[in-house]
Protein backbone atom coordinates (compact mmCIF):
# COMPACT_ATOMS: atom_id res chain seq x y z
CA UNK A 1 0.00 0.00 0.00
CA UNK A 2 2.50 2.96 -1.36
CA UNK A 3 -0.37 5.73 -1.03
CA UNK A 4 -3.11 4.72 1.59
CA UNK A 5 -5.13 7.87 0.59
CA UNK A 6 -5.50 7.28 -3.01
CA UNK A 7 -6.56 4.21 -2.83
CA UNK A 8 -9.23 4.40 0.51
CA UNK A 9 -11.74 6.32 -2.09
CA UNK A 10 -12.13 3.30 -3.94
CA UNK A 11 -12.28 0.95 -1.60
CA UNK A 12 -15.48 -0.80 -1.35
CA UNK A 13 -17.84 0.20 1.68
CA UNK A 14 -17.56 -2.76 3.36
CA UNK A 15 -14.13 -1.99 3.50
CA UNK A 16 -14.04 1.06 5.12
CA UNK A 17 -16.71 -0.72 7.30
CA UNK A 18 -14.32 -3.65 8.67
CA UNK A 19 -11.59 -1.34 9.22
CA UNK A 20 -13.63 1.16 11.55
CA UNK A 21 -15.25 -1.42 13.05
CA UNK A 22 -12.15 -3.33 14.00
CA UNK A 23 -10.38 -0.12 14.72
CA UNK A 24 -13.04 1.34 17.59
CA UNK A 25 -12.44 -2.67 18.77
CA UNK A 26 -9.67 -2.71 21.50
CA UNK A 27 -9.97 -6.36 21.68
CA UNK A 28 -6.99 -8.39 20.47
CA UNK A 29 -7.91 -10.95 17.64
CA UNK A 30 -5.78 -13.46 17.59
CA UNK A 31 -5.51 -15.86 14.59
CA UNK A 32 -4.36 -19.23 15.19
CA UNK A 33 -1.16 -18.06 13.96
CA UNK A 34 -0.94 -15.33 16.48
CA UNK A 35 -1.26 -17.30 18.60
CA UNK A 36 1.46 -20.22 17.77
CA UNK A 37 3.70 -17.22 17.53
CA UNK A 38 2.43 -16.24 21.25
CA UNK A 39 3.23 -19.64 22.77
CA UNK A 40 6.25 -20.15 21.17
CA UNK A 41 7.51 -17.19 22.45
CA UNK A 42 6.35 -17.61 25.84
CA UNK A 43 7.52 -21.20 25.86
CA UNK A 44 10.99 -19.55 25.73
CA UNK A 45 10.64 -16.57 27.74
CA UNK A 46 12.88 -16.51 30.89
CA UNK A 47 11.34 -17.54 33.96
CA UNK A 48 13.00 -15.32 36.06
CA UNK A 49 11.05 -12.06 33.61
CA UNK A 50 8.09 -13.73 34.39
CA UNK A 51 7.58 -15.47 37.34
CA UNK A 52 10.27 -13.02 38.98
CA UNK A 53 7.93 -10.12 38.44
CA UNK A 54 4.92 -11.73 40.18
CA UNK A 55 6.35 -10.43 43.33
CA UNK A 56 9.78 -9.09 44.51
CA UNK A 57 10.04 -11.51 46.86
CA UNK A 58 9.96 -14.31 44.23
CA UNK A 59 11.92 -13.20 41.99
CA UNK A 60 15.72 -13.95 43.74
CA UNK A 61 13.22 -17.34 45.31
CA UNK A 62 13.11 -18.29 41.34
CA UNK A 63 16.04 -17.54 40.37
CA UNK A 64 17.27 -20.14 43.15
CA UNK A 65 14.87 -22.67 42.21
CA UNK A 66 15.85 -22.39 38.53
CA UNK A 67 19.69 -22.82 38.96
CA UNK A 68 19.61 -25.48 41.59
CA UNK A 69 20.83 -28.48 41.26
CA UNK A 70 22.30 -27.58 38.04
CA UNK A 71 18.72 -27.60 36.39
CA UNK A 72 19.30 -24.63 34.37
CA UNK A 73 15.74 -24.06 34.02
CA UNK A 74 16.13 -20.78 31.29
CA UNK A 75 12.46 -21.02 30.17
CA UNK A 76 8.93 -22.30 30.63
CA UNK A 77 9.76 -24.83 27.96
CA UNK A 78 12.91 -25.88 30.27
CA UNK A 79 10.64 -26.09 32.90
CA UNK A 80 7.23 -27.90 31.63
CA UNK A 81 9.69 -30.56 29.13
CA UNK A 82 11.75 -31.70 32.70
CA UNK A 83 12.21 -35.18 33.79
CA UNK A 84 11.88 -33.91 37.37
CA UNK A 85 11.10 -30.36 37.44
CA UNK A 86 10.89 -28.03 40.83
CA UNK A 87 7.65 -28.51 42.51
CA UNK A 88 7.79 -24.69 43.73
CA UNK A 89 8.35 -23.65 40.07
CA UNK A 90 5.44 -25.13 38.87
CA UNK A 91 2.99 -23.69 41.36
CA UNK A 92 4.92 -20.26 40.72
CA UNK A 93 4.34 -21.02 36.84
CA UNK A 94 0.54 -22.17 37.58
CA UNK A 95 0.08 -18.29 39.74
CA UNK A 96 1.80 -16.89 36.91
CA UNK A 97 -0.82 -18.44 34.24
CA UNK A 98 -3.39 -17.60 36.71
CA UNK A 99 -3.32 -14.18 37.01
CA UNK A 100 -2.78 -13.28 33.29
CA UNK A 101 -6.43 -15.44 32.67
CA UNK A 102 -7.72 -13.31 35.40
CA UNK A 103 -6.33 -9.73 34.30
CA UNK A 104 -7.85 -7.57 31.50
CA UNK A 105 -4.99 -6.09 30.63
CA UNK A 106 -2.80 -9.80 30.43
CA UNK A 107 0.00 -8.94 27.86
CA UNK A 108 -0.59 -12.71 26.96
CA UNK A 109 -3.88 -13.93 25.25
CA UNK A 110 -5.94 -15.87 27.23
CA UNK A 111 -5.93 -19.29 25.53
CA UNK A 112 -2.30 -18.93 25.58
CA UNK A 113 -2.56 -18.24 29.57
CA UNK A 114 -4.56 -21.08 30.07
CA UNK A 115 -2.62 -23.57 28.26
CA UNK A 116 0.23 -23.16 30.61
CA UNK A 117 -2.05 -23.38 33.35
CA UNK A 118 -2.98 -27.13 32.46
CA UNK A 119 0.47 -28.01 31.76
CA UNK A 120 1.78 -26.46 34.60
CA UNK A 121 -0.68 -28.66 36.62
CA UNK A 122 0.19 -31.73 34.47
CA UNK A 123 4.03 -31.42 34.36
CA UNK A 124 3.67 -31.67 38.49
CA UNK A 125 1.22 -34.84 37.84
CA UNK A 126 3.49 -36.63 35.73
CA UNK A 127 6.79 -35.12 36.78
CA UNK A 128 6.49 -34.58 40.82
CA UNK A 129 3.48 -37.04 41.26
CA UNK A 130 1.73 -33.96 43.05
CA UNK A 131 -1.66 -32.41 42.58
CA UNK A 132 -1.44 -28.62 42.61
CA UNK A 133 -5.13 -27.54 41.59
CA UNK A 134 -7.57 -28.14 43.47
CA UNK A 135 -9.71 -29.87 40.43
CA UNK A 136 -11.27 -32.94 40.79
CA UNK A 137 -10.02 -35.20 38.16
CA UNK A 138 -13.28 -35.16 35.98
CA UNK A 139 -12.54 -31.65 34.95
CA UNK A 140 -8.52 -31.41 35.23
CA UNK A 141 -9.23 -33.90 32.27
CA UNK A 142 -11.43 -31.74 30.04
CA UNK A 143 -9.40 -28.93 31.14
CA UNK A 144 -6.23 -31.19 29.75
CA UNK A 145 -8.23 -32.10 26.31
CA UNK A 146 -9.60 -28.77 26.00
CA UNK A 147 -5.32 -27.50 25.97
CA UNK A 148 -4.36 -30.54 23.67
CA UNK A 149 -6.82 -29.76 21.04
CA UNK A 150 -5.74 -26.41 20.55
CA UNK A 151 -4.39 -26.68 16.93
CA UNK A 152 -1.53 -23.80 17.44
CA UNK A 153 0.17 -25.96 19.94
CA UNK A 154 3.42 -27.15 20.08
CA UNK A 155 4.21 -30.68 20.12
CA UNK A 156 6.45 -30.63 22.94
CA UNK A 157 3.43 -29.12 25.32
CA UNK A 158 1.33 -31.27 23.75
CA UNK A 159 3.22 -34.01 25.12
CA UNK A 160 3.51 -32.72 28.86
CA UNK A 161 -0.59 -32.35 28.99
CA UNK A 162 -0.94 -36.10 27.46
CA UNK A 163 1.49 -37.07 30.37
CA UNK A 164 -0.47 -35.07 33.03
CA UNK A 165 -3.94 -36.59 31.49
CA UNK A 166 -2.43 -40.67 31.68
CA UNK A 167 -0.89 -40.17 35.31
CA UNK A 168 -4.55 -38.96 35.96
CA UNK A 169 -5.57 -42.85 34.43
CA UNK A 170 -7.40 -41.34 31.33
CA UNK A 171 -6.28 -42.26 27.91
CA UNK A 172 -3.83 -39.81 26.52
CA UNK A 173 -5.72 -38.66 23.23
CA UNK A 174 -8.01 -36.13 22.85
CA UNK A 175 -11.72 -37.69 22.30
CA UNK B 1 -0.50 21.13 6.59
CA UNK B 2 -2.30 18.90 8.51
CA UNK B 3 -3.27 19.72 11.49
CA UNK B 4 -2.52 17.76 14.98
CA UNK B 5 -5.19 15.95 17.02
CA UNK B 6 -5.02 18.87 19.71
CA UNK B 7 -5.56 21.24 16.98
CA UNK B 8 -8.07 19.90 15.45
CA UNK B 9 -9.96 18.57 17.76
CA UNK B 10 -9.89 18.11 21.92
CA UNK B 11 -9.14 21.12 24.05
CA UNK B 12 -10.11 23.54 20.96
CA UNK B 13 -12.42 25.76 21.41
CA UNK B 14 -15.81 24.99 20.35
CA UNK B 15 -16.02 26.18 17.10
CA UNK B 16 -18.93 25.29 13.86
CA UNK B 17 -17.36 23.85 10.67
CA UNK B 18 -13.64 25.02 12.65
CA UNK B 19 -12.14 23.91 9.38
CA UNK B 20 -14.50 25.92 6.87
CA UNK B 21 -14.36 28.96 9.64
CA UNK B 22 -10.32 28.95 9.20
CA UNK B 23 -11.03 30.24 5.53
CA UNK B 24 -12.41 33.22 6.60
CA UNK B 25 -9.84 33.90 9.70
CA UNK B 26 -6.84 35.65 10.28
CA UNK B 27 -4.08 36.92 7.91
CA UNK B 28 -4.88 36.14 3.94
CA UNK B 29 -2.58 34.29 3.50
CA UNK B 30 -3.73 31.96 6.40
CA UNK B 31 -7.04 31.90 4.79
CA UNK B 32 -5.35 31.01 1.62
CA UNK B 33 -3.51 28.16 2.71
CA UNK B 34 -6.79 26.71 4.97
CA UNK B 35 -8.99 27.45 2.02
CA UNK B 36 -6.22 25.62 0.49
CA UNK B 37 -6.64 22.71 2.81
CA UNK B 38 -9.91 22.43 2.32
CA UNK B 39 -10.05 21.62 -1.38
CA UNK B 40 -7.47 19.54 -1.10
CA UNK B 41 -9.32 17.53 1.28
CA UNK B 42 -12.65 17.00 -0.54
CA UNK B 43 -12.38 17.97 -3.74
CA UNK B 44 -11.54 14.53 -4.62
CA UNK B 45 -15.44 13.56 -3.69
CA UNK B 46 -16.49 16.21 -6.28
CA UNK B 47 -14.42 14.15 -8.63
CA UNK B 48 -15.43 10.80 -7.44
CA UNK B 49 -19.61 11.96 -6.81
CA UNK B 50 -19.35 13.07 -10.64
CA UNK B 51 -17.16 10.44 -12.09
CA UNK B 52 -20.45 7.61 -11.08
CA UNK B 53 -22.88 10.21 -13.25
CA UNK B 54 -23.36 8.95 -16.77
CA UNK B 55 -22.30 11.23 -19.75
CA UNK B 56 -19.35 13.20 -18.50
CA UNK B 57 -16.54 12.95 -19.70
CA UNK B 58 -13.33 13.62 -17.88
CA UNK B 59 -12.40 16.85 -18.95
CA UNK B 60 -16.56 17.94 -18.64
CA UNK B 61 -16.30 16.90 -15.35
CA UNK B 62 -12.82 18.94 -14.60
CA UNK B 63 -14.61 21.88 -15.86
CA UNK B 64 -17.44 21.77 -13.55
CA UNK B 65 -15.14 21.18 -10.24
CA UNK B 66 -13.34 23.92 -10.81
CA UNK B 67 -16.24 26.36 -12.25
CA UNK B 68 -18.01 25.05 -8.69
CA UNK B 69 -14.76 26.48 -7.08
CA UNK B 70 -14.10 29.34 -8.89
CA UNK B 71 -17.65 30.65 -9.56
CA UNK B 72 -19.21 29.18 -6.38
CA UNK B 73 -16.62 28.90 -3.59
CA UNK B 74 -14.15 31.71 -4.65
CA UNK B 75 -16.78 34.66 -6.11
CA UNK B 76 -19.69 34.16 -4.56
CA UNK B 77 -18.40 33.09 -0.99
CA UNK B 78 -20.93 30.56 -0.14
CA UNK B 79 -19.07 29.24 2.35
CA UNK B 80 -19.23 32.20 4.68
CA UNK B 81 -22.61 32.98 3.73
CA UNK B 82 -23.37 29.54 4.53
CA UNK B 83 -25.35 29.04 8.65
CA UNK B 84 -22.86 27.05 10.15
CA UNK B 85 -24.90 26.46 13.25
CA UNK B 86 -27.60 23.91 11.54
CA UNK B 87 -26.73 21.09 9.70
CA UNK B 88 -23.56 18.73 8.41
CA UNK B 89 -20.67 20.43 6.10
CA UNK B 90 -20.89 17.61 3.94
CA UNK B 91 -24.83 17.92 3.60
CA UNK B 92 -24.22 21.62 2.45
CA UNK B 93 -21.42 20.79 0.22
CA UNK B 94 -23.47 18.56 -1.77
CA UNK B 95 -26.61 20.51 -1.82
CA UNK B 96 -24.28 23.85 -3.34
CA UNK B 97 -22.46 21.05 -5.78
CA UNK B 98 -25.78 19.28 -7.21
CA UNK B 99 -27.65 23.30 -7.48
CA UNK B 100 -24.44 24.21 -9.71
CA UNK B 101 -24.49 21.13 -11.47
CA UNK B 102 -27.95 20.99 -12.62
CA UNK B 103 -27.69 24.95 -13.42
CA UNK B 104 -24.21 24.20 -15.23
CA UNK B 105 -26.32 21.66 -17.48
CA UNK B 106 -29.77 23.60 -17.78
CA UNK B 107 -27.41 26.54 -18.96
CA UNK B 108 -25.67 24.17 -21.73
CA UNK B 109 -28.80 22.22 -22.60
CA UNK B 110 -30.55 26.16 -23.46
CA UNK B 111 -27.04 26.55 -25.11
CA UNK B 112 -27.51 24.28 -27.38
CA UNK B 113 -31.19 25.53 -28.01
CA UNK B 114 -32.79 22.14 -27.19
CA UNK B 115 -36.64 21.89 -27.46
CA UNK B 116 -37.84 21.80 -24.34
CA UNK B 117 -37.95 18.39 -22.42
CA UNK B 118 -34.82 17.60 -25.05
CA UNK B 119 -31.85 15.01 -23.69
CA UNK B 120 -32.11 13.61 -20.81
CA UNK B 121 -29.65 15.73 -18.32
CA UNK B 122 -27.49 13.44 -16.72
CA UNK B 123 -28.55 14.48 -12.92
CA UNK B 124 -32.53 13.93 -13.29
CA UNK B 125 -34.92 13.68 -16.23
CA UNK B 126 -34.33 10.19 -16.30
CA UNK B 127 -36.38 7.68 -15.73
CA UNK B 128 -36.24 6.59 -12.24
CA UNK B 129 -34.40 10.00 -11.06
CA UNK B 130 -35.27 9.83 -7.69
CA UNK B 131 -33.88 6.41 -7.20
CA UNK B 132 -31.26 7.35 -8.89
CA UNK B 133 -30.50 10.53 -7.06
CA UNK B 134 -30.32 8.80 -4.01
CA UNK B 135 -28.08 5.79 -4.88
CA UNK B 136 -25.80 9.13 -6.42
CA UNK B 137 -26.84 10.63 -2.67
CA UNK B 138 -25.84 7.59 -0.90
CA UNK B 139 -22.36 6.87 -3.00
CA UNK B 140 -21.53 10.80 -2.05
CA UNK B 141 -22.03 10.05 1.64
CA UNK B 142 -19.79 6.81 1.10
CA UNK B 143 -17.04 8.66 -0.68
CA UNK B 144 -17.25 11.47 2.12
CA UNK B 145 -16.86 8.94 4.88
CA UNK B 146 -13.76 7.40 2.84
CA UNK B 147 -12.15 10.41 2.52
CA UNK B 148 -12.59 11.40 6.29
CA UNK B 149 -10.77 7.80 6.88
CA UNK B 150 -8.17 8.55 4.32
CA UNK B 151 -7.79 11.86 6.33
CA UNK B 152 -7.56 10.06 9.17
CA UNK B 153 -4.66 7.51 7.74
CA UNK B 154 -2.89 10.04 6.92
CA UNK B 155 -3.41 11.88 10.41
CA UNK B 156 -1.60 8.40 11.65
CA UNK B 157 1.04 8.55 9.05
CA UNK B 158 2.36 12.21 9.67
CA UNK B 159 1.85 11.59 13.40
CA UNK B 160 4.35 8.11 13.63
CA UNK B 161 6.56 10.03 11.38
CA UNK B 162 6.88 13.46 13.04
CA UNK B 163 7.48 10.86 16.14
CA UNK B 164 9.62 7.84 14.92
CA UNK B 165 7.07 5.40 15.80
CA UNK B 166 7.89 3.54 12.30
CA UNK B 167 7.02 -0.02 14.12
CA UNK B 168 3.43 1.75 15.09
CA UNK B 169 2.62 2.77 11.34
CA UNK B 170 4.03 -0.23 10.00
CA UNK B 171 1.64 -3.09 12.05
CA UNK B 172 -1.09 -0.56 11.66
CA UNK B 173 -0.27 -1.07 7.78
CA UNK B 174 0.07 -4.86 7.51
CA UNK B 175 -2.17 -5.89 10.30
CA UNK B 176 -5.42 -3.27 9.95
CA UNK B 177 -5.03 -1.31 6.81
CA UNK B 178 -3.86 -4.04 4.33
CA UNK B 179 -6.27 -6.58 5.22
CA UNK B 180 -9.52 -4.44 5.50
CA UNK B 181 -8.60 -2.25 2.35
CA UNK B 182 -6.94 -4.69 0.17
CA UNK B 183 -7.87 -8.01 1.08
CA UNK B 184 -4.51 -8.71 2.52
CA UNK B 185 -3.81 -11.64 4.62
CA UNK B 186 -2.37 -9.76 8.09
CA UNK B 187 0.87 -10.71 8.42
CA UNK B 188 2.03 -12.92 10.90
CA UNK B 189 2.90 -11.21 15.05
CA UNK B 190 5.34 -13.73 14.72
CA UNK B 191 7.00 -12.20 11.44
CA UNK B 192 6.03 -8.56 12.91
CA UNK B 193 8.16 -9.12 15.37
CA UNK B 194 11.23 -10.42 13.22
CA UNK B 195 11.04 -7.51 11.16
CA UNK B 196 10.93 -4.55 13.57
CA UNK B 197 12.71 -6.52 15.86
CA UNK B 198 10.51 -6.53 18.71
CA UNK B 199 10.72 -8.49 22.13
CA UNK B 200 7.41 -10.53 21.65
CA UNK B 201 4.15 -11.07 19.47
CA UNK B 202 2.43 -9.64 22.55
CA UNK B 203 4.28 -6.22 21.92
CA UNK B 204 3.33 -6.21 18.32
CA UNK B 205 -0.02 -6.83 19.66
CA UNK B 206 0.30 -3.97 21.90
CA UNK B 207 1.35 -1.72 19.41
CA UNK B 208 -1.45 -2.48 17.09
CA UNK B 209 -3.82 -1.04 20.19
CA UNK B 210 -1.89 1.89 20.15
CA UNK B 211 -2.12 2.60 16.49
CA UNK B 212 -5.35 1.96 16.79
CA UNK B 213 -6.13 4.37 19.49
CA UNK B 214 -4.11 7.07 17.11
CA UNK B 215 -6.38 6.37 14.40
CA UNK B 216 -9.68 7.00 16.31
CA UNK B 217 -8.16 9.96 17.98
CA UNK B 218 -7.62 11.59 13.89
CA UNK B 219 -10.70 10.07 12.54
CA UNK B 220 -12.71 11.50 15.31
CA UNK B 221 -10.50 15.07 15.23
CA UNK B 222 -10.99 15.32 11.49
CA UNK B 223 -15.03 14.52 11.85
CA UNK B 224 -15.25 17.45 14.81
CA UNK B 225 -14.61 19.63 11.79
CA UNK B 226 -17.35 19.31 9.94
CA UNK B 227 -20.19 19.44 12.28
CA UNK B 228 -21.81 22.38 14.22
CA UNK B 229 -20.37 21.26 17.36
CA UNK B 230 -17.40 18.80 18.27
CA UNK B 231 -19.74 17.31 20.75
CA UNK B 232 -22.01 15.47 17.30
CA UNK B 233 -18.92 14.18 15.99
CA UNK B 234 -19.51 10.40 17.73
CA UNK B 235 -23.01 10.79 15.93
CA UNK B 236 -21.74 12.28 12.68
CA UNK B 237 -19.64 9.04 12.18
CA UNK B 238 -22.19 6.96 13.32
CA UNK B 239 -24.33 8.38 10.59
CA UNK B 240 -21.87 8.27 8.46
CA UNK B 241 -21.34 4.36 9.02
CA UNK B 242 -24.90 4.40 8.32
CA UNK B 243 -24.36 4.84 4.64
CA UNK B 244 -21.48 2.21 4.00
Amino acid sequence: MNDPQHSILDTPPAGIRSLLDDAAAEDRLWSPNDLQDVFAHQWSAPLALDLGGLDDAFASRVEMLASSKHLLLRSFGDLLTHDRPPLPLLKLAKEFAKRCLNSPHSVIPHDVARVLYFASIAAALSGCQRRISTLDDERLAAGLRWAMAREWLAPEARDVLRSGLEALGFNGEVS
Amino acid sequence: MMPTANQAGAGAQPTRWSLVARVHEGSDEARMEALGELLQRYLPVLHWYLGRHPGLDAHRREDLVQGFVASKILEQSILERADRSRGRFRTFLLNAFQNYIRDEVRRASAARRTPPGGPPLPLEDADGAAEDHNSLDRQFHQAWISQVVAMAVKGVEEECNRNDRADVWTIFQRRLLEPMLEGARPVPYGDLVKALKLDSPSQAANLLITAKRMFSRHLHAVVSETVSDPAQADAELEELKKCL
